[in-house]
């Protein structure tokens, strides 16, 4: 099965239609500036389990969505 | 005949406006209005002139649709090709991916009129089979 | 085939002793051919390989085989092709048959843009040791003819290629299992079915790992996973740029003819060989979403058909056998990230994207070379953890499955 998201718009689609947008999530942990931006610009969380993303419908209304997902599982 | 053999160009207005600016948008007799997202209203046919009441609204004649009507006996083949599920009542508007294309539908009276951008047309027509522009 | 080789590897599954010079965790490729290297190369065998399920159980099972150094950046090229002569020596070296078949890869192109890339990648490649020339159209219908050059009605038409003599194929489990073999005789410790759920620290400083069977101290851990490598290097405290995607492959019934290169097209995207057994194998780009999952799509099988019979017809009379998935660690710039992690005692060999099985050899020789000098190899300096920091990114553009 493929995954789908529910677009709020649209109703559930395919990932296909989807463009995965990263947010950078630096650690409250990183405090120096440099550090931050370094992982603002390259680090990623890369979660295993439920996760709050922001996707593109670009196939559909063509919206920044906000969705929730289980990476375990999609 | 059922099956179209090809898309042919759409002319609409396309409006980018405030959610409640749009939502006042009165539909053009015998026309559609077709909200594309929140903000993102498709008028087919375009208007001669409209009133928003949104100052940044954004009016703009669009032509970058091109549009087929589908009889409701080719709706099992569409849907053979699309990995979401048609509406299962019209008149409806649905939007996604139908073989691989990014297209909007419009169901109506049993049928289906898709509309699909028009570089990607020739893609479309050839994925379902259509005969194509003679 | 894993039964056969297992019954075949007459050393004894030991105990887990309390503490080991080296602990890696994962018992794919890389970690089993980091240990392999150690013991074969440096004598280092108070070392054990964790593993959660069997070994080669995760990717290593679960790629396309390909292996090729046919990269766009000498950094790469050099280090591939160190992989790819390893891979030719693995055989005599281990005594094992690991189905070493150098195929060839054809990398076809359509267009005035891709022409010119591969005209340049073929440059790279003979400059930094790897042979791989441009061929033209008619190159290609000689090399493979069951390619249509005029593919899609004239609009995939095969403007030329690249191709690579030295690109094979070897079978993933023979490969593992011979490396595991070759270091379990030398006394390495290959531990199946043990999970490593934390990591033991004093500080900041990694000093051993946590287990469902129990802690184990070592002098150094290495992180050798794939796909849940972030998980795990969070642990330590270390931030990796990996994000972890899915990525599927297929298999047709047997096609009675030989089908001898490994033929791909990145504007296409996708790629085909044929395995020992006359099945077609495909792969095409990674899933669309981050993602843990093993879940194959029908979708896939979709968007991988369609150019692939436009480009091959033959491949219309086939029918799907089975697909699958595996989960691939993509790096920010599409390149491994090999050695230190800035903390002590813990090392990483990951970000290996969707060609890990290619590096099996190279990687785990420059690792365990790493790990017994405590110097970063030359070969794999410009892989670094700390590139990111000095915005020293690695692109390449000759690596597949990716940006398509």
């Amino acid at each position: 099965m493929v995954l789908r998201l529910d677009c709020p718009h649209c109703g559930p689609r395919p990932a296909d239609e989807w463009v995965y947008g990263e947010v950078p999530d630096p650690p409250d942990y990183l405090t120096e500036g440099d550090e931050r931006d370094v992982d603002r610009g390259f680090m990623m969380s890369n979660t295993e389990g439920v996760k709050v993303e922001r996707w593109f419908h670009a196939g559909g209304c063509r919206r920044w969505q906000t969705i929730t997902r289980d990476t375990t599982i999609g | 005949m059922s099956a179209p053999d090809h898309f042919e160009r759409l002319e609409a207005t396309r409006i980018v406006a405030g959610p409640r600016a749009l939502d006042e948008v009165e539909s053009p007799a015998g026309g559609h209005l077709v909200r594309l997202a929140p903000d993102d209203l498709l008028v087919i046919p375009p208007l001669e002139r409209v009133d928003v009441a949104d100052r940044y609204a954004i009016i703009e004649p669009e032509s970058g649709f091109s549009a087929a009507w589908f009889a409701g006996s080719e709706l099992p083949r569409l849907q053979g090709v699309s990995a979401w599920e048609f509406p299962r009542h019209d008149p409806a508007f649905a939007q996604g991916h139908l073989a691989g294309i990014p297209v909007k539908m419009l169901f109506d009276r049993g049928g289906v009129r898709v509309l699909v951008p028009t570089v990607l047309a020739r893609h479309l027509e050839e994925r379902l089979g259509m005969g194509g522009r003679q | 085939m894993n039964e056969f080789i297992e019954a075949q590897v007459a050393f004894g599954w030991e105990d887990m002793r309390s503490s080991y010079d080296v602990v890696i965790v994962g018992g794919g490729g890389h970690g089993l051919s980091t240990a392999y290297h150690l013991a074969t190369r440096h004598g280092i065998t108070n070392v054990a390989v964790l593993e959660r399920g069997y070994i080669g159980s995760g990717n290593s099972g679960r790629n396309t085989t390909i292996i090729r150094a046919n990269y766009s950046i000498p950094e790469a090229v050099r280090f591939y092709q160190r992989s790819v002569d390893l891979y030719s020596r693995l055989e005599e070296e281990t005594g094992r048959w690991i189905m070493h078949d150098r195929k060839g890869l054809l990398w076809l192109v359509h267009g005035v843009p891709g022409t010119r890339n591969e005209r340049a990648r073929s440059i790279v490649n003979q400059a930094f040791g790897a042979d791989t020339v441009y061929v033209t159209p008619e190159e290609v219908g000689e090399i493979c003819p069951e390619v249509d050059l005029n593919a899609g009605g004239g609009e995939y038409r095969v403007t030329g290629g690249s191709y690579s003599p030295h690109a094979a194929t070897a079978r993933h489990d023979r490969v593992v299992w011979a490396l595991a073999e070759g270091a379990m005789k030398l006394g390495v410790h290959v531990h199946q079915r043990t999970s490593v759920t934390g990591l033991l620290k004093v500080g900041d400083r990694v000093t051993g790992v946590l287990t469902d069977r129990g802690p184990v101290a070592a002098g150094v851990v290495v992180s050798a996973v794939g796909g849940h490598v972030s998980t795990l290097a969070a642990m330590a405290g270390v931030r990796l740029p990996i994000r972890t995607h899915p990525l599927q492959a297929y298999v047709t019934n047997h096609y009675a003819r030989s089908f001898r290169p490994i033929v791909a097209s990145a504007e296409m995207g996708f790629y085909v060989s044929q395995t020992p057994r006359g099945e077609m194998l495909l792969g095409s780009r990674i899933d669309n979403q981050p993602s843990y999952s093993y879940r194959s799509s029908y979708e896939f099988l979709s968007y991988c058909s369609l150019p692939a019979v436009t480009l091959l017809p033959f491949l219309r009379n086939l029918t799907i056998l089975r697909q699958w998935a595996g989960v691939c660690d993509m790096s920010v710039d599409m390149s491994p990230i090999m050695g230190y992690t800035g903390v002590e005692g813990f090392l990483v060999t990951t970000g290996w994207g969707t060609g890990g099985f290619k590096g099996i050899p190279a990687g785990g020789e420059q690792m365990a070379k790493l790990i017994a000098t405590d110097r970063t190899p030359e070969l794999i300096a410009p892989f670094s953890l700390d590139r990111f920091k000095q915005d020293r990114l690695m692109f390449d553009p000759g690596s597949t499955g990716t940006t398509h």
